[in-house]
């Protein structure tokens, strides 16, 4: 794929404004990795396969390998970085920590991000729902279970909150 | 560029249309496509809504998946088209994927959707340009499947599709633009049907119409459909029976529909269905299964048949 032409984008990344020059057949996993420097989204298979570059795109979880950039454009954009830190974890990081939910770390970043759209519009899902939220996210070394657990342990941290 | 009303597409020359890019991308990636003018419709208002009108559902050809999937009036209305939907692919891939490119996506094949260095080692099929299809050496034409799981419903609904064709604006049948499609899409990876598809219309149910769509694939986000099927019966039409994945176009069973409407019994109908794609389908070898295991799945139709006890309760 080769495409010159230059493209003005502008993207709320991570809560902040941010304009990006963008070739026309750029994905938003290299604008974002490779341009905004955010190497949290993992490039995987690359297509549309491994969820291991899920992003939330206005409120939903994409495969920001699979989504040209000019069409994110005027839009928000969440990823890994912007959920939490090293001292203030958000709950879902905390659970795949405590949980053991985590080998290599590879699908990590994937997994939680398209957890975190889920818990954003249903705070209380049930195993099921959380097992099809997750089914579009290859882990190849940890297994579910302990990641399908973790989402459940977030669930709880999260309606703790929600009921002080 | 990105366009904004059909006015705007109707200037674009050679143009390929982005609905979602979710089956565009990974062809480009992987140089199977080398389209150069990208055309973006997703600011195009007038391909998106989901409305019930006089006689009609109509739903914008920009519509995501999900949407499609959960919208009260799909469900209700036509609820094999929400199965549907909410059954391709994985949720990444729904929340941003289109009805009009679900139709409108390439016919796939192990010796076509695969990186460019894997293709070297073979001579270009039709698709890459050349003069065979590898599944089927002697074949006149290329071989490879159309997957589309939400097409499946539209034809079993009988629904209608308006394009925009050299400048002009006409309904048609979905069965004929993916009869259409499908031809052209075999030719080369680069033919495409020059047109632009607006919104899709569904007929209402009559009182008593019942609909269903399954599919069956071996990991059901990351595979394409094995075999899906969609069925109306009831109401004040004759049923009608599809399947998917099987061909370069869906197949319609309409020995099959014969029998619905005569009321016969699961087995009867699930032995002629059997049949009919023994004799219509065109099971090519694919990733995870060979034609003949296939053919073992034509029996899961009998599945469908459920949907008929609904009537009599
Ligand atoms: C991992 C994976 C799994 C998948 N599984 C399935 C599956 O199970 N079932 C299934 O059916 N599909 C599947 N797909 C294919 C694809 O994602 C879906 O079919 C999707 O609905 C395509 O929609 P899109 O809007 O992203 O299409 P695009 O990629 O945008 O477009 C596809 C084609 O349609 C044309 N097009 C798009 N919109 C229009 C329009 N309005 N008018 C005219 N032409 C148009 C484009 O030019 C292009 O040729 C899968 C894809 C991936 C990557
Ligand atoms: S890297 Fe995007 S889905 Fe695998
Ligand atoms: S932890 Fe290694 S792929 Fe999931």
């Amino acid at each position: 794929m080769k495409n010159e032409k230059n493209n003005e984008i502008t993207l709320f990344l991570n809560g902040s404004e941010q304009r990006f020059c963008v070739e026309t057949d750029e994905t938003l996993l290299h604008v974002l990795r490779k341009r905004a420097g955010l190497t949290g989204a993992k490039k995987g298979c690359d297509l549309g396969e491994c969820g291991a570059c899920t992003v939330i795109l206005d409120g939903r979880a994409v495969n920001s390998c699979c989504v040209f950039a000019v069409q994110a454009d005027g839009k928000h954009v969440e990823t890994i970085e912007g959920i939490g830190t090293a001292e203030h974890p958000h709950p879902l990081q905390q659970a795949f920590v405590n949980a053991g939910a985590i080998q290599c770390g590879f699908c990590t970043p994937g997994m939680i991000m398209a957890a975190k759209a889920l818990l954003d519009r249903n705070p209380r899902p049930s195993r099921e729902e959380i097992r099809q939220a997750l089914s579009g996210n290859l882990c190849r070394c940890t297994g579910y279970e302990r990641i399908e657990q973790a989402v459940m342990m977030a669930v709880e941290i999260i309606s703790g909150y929600a009921e002080r | 560029m990105v366009v904004r009303t059909i006015e705007e597409t109707l200037k674009v020359q050679a143009g390929t249309f982005v609905g979602g890019g979710t089956d565009l991308m990974p062809l480009l990636k992987n140089h199977a496509r080398n389209d150069k003018n990208l055309v973006f419709l997703n600011r195009m208002e007038e391909l998106k809504g989901i409305r019930k009108e006089t006689d009609y559902l109509y739903l914008g050809a920009g519509e995501t998946l999900y949407d499609l999937s959960v919208h009260p009036l799909v469900q209700k209305l036509a609820p094999a088209i929400a199965q549907a939907a909410g059954m391709t692919a994985s949720p990444q891939i729904r929340n941003i994927a289109t009805l009009g490119g679900n139709i409108m996506q390439d016919r796939r094949c192990i010796y076509f959707n695969q990186s460019q260095f894997w293709r070297k080692g073979l001579e270009r099929c039709f698709k890459t340009g050349g003069n065979i299809c590898h599944q089927i050496p002697n074949s006149p034409v290329c071989r490879a499947i159309y997957y589309s799981d939400v097409a499946t419903a539209l034809l079993a609904y009988e629904a209608e599709v308006e394009c925009v064709e050299n400048k002009i604006r006409s309904w048609i049948p979905v069965q004929k633009l993916v009869h259409r499609h499908s031809q052209v899409n075999g030719l080369a990876c680069d033919c495409h049907l020059p047109l632009l598809v607006v919104r899709f219309r569904v007929p209402l149910p009559a009182e008593g119409e019942q609909s269903v769509f399954n599919k069956y694939a071996m990991r059901s986000t990351i595979d394409f459909p094995l075999i899906n099927f969609a069925l109306r019966v009831g109401g004040d039409r004759p049923a009608r029976a599809v399947a998917g994945a099987v061909a370069p176009e869906p197949v319609l069973l309409e020995e099959t529909g014969k029998l619905l409407d005569a009321g016969s019994d699961t087995n009867t109908v699930t032995a002629a269905c059997e049949e009919e794609l023994n004799r219509l389908a065109l099971p090519i070898r694919e990733a995870c299964i060979p034609p003949a295991m296939k053919r073992m799945l034509y029996q899961q139709f009998r599945e469908l048949l459920d949907v008929r006890a609904k009537n009599r309760m």
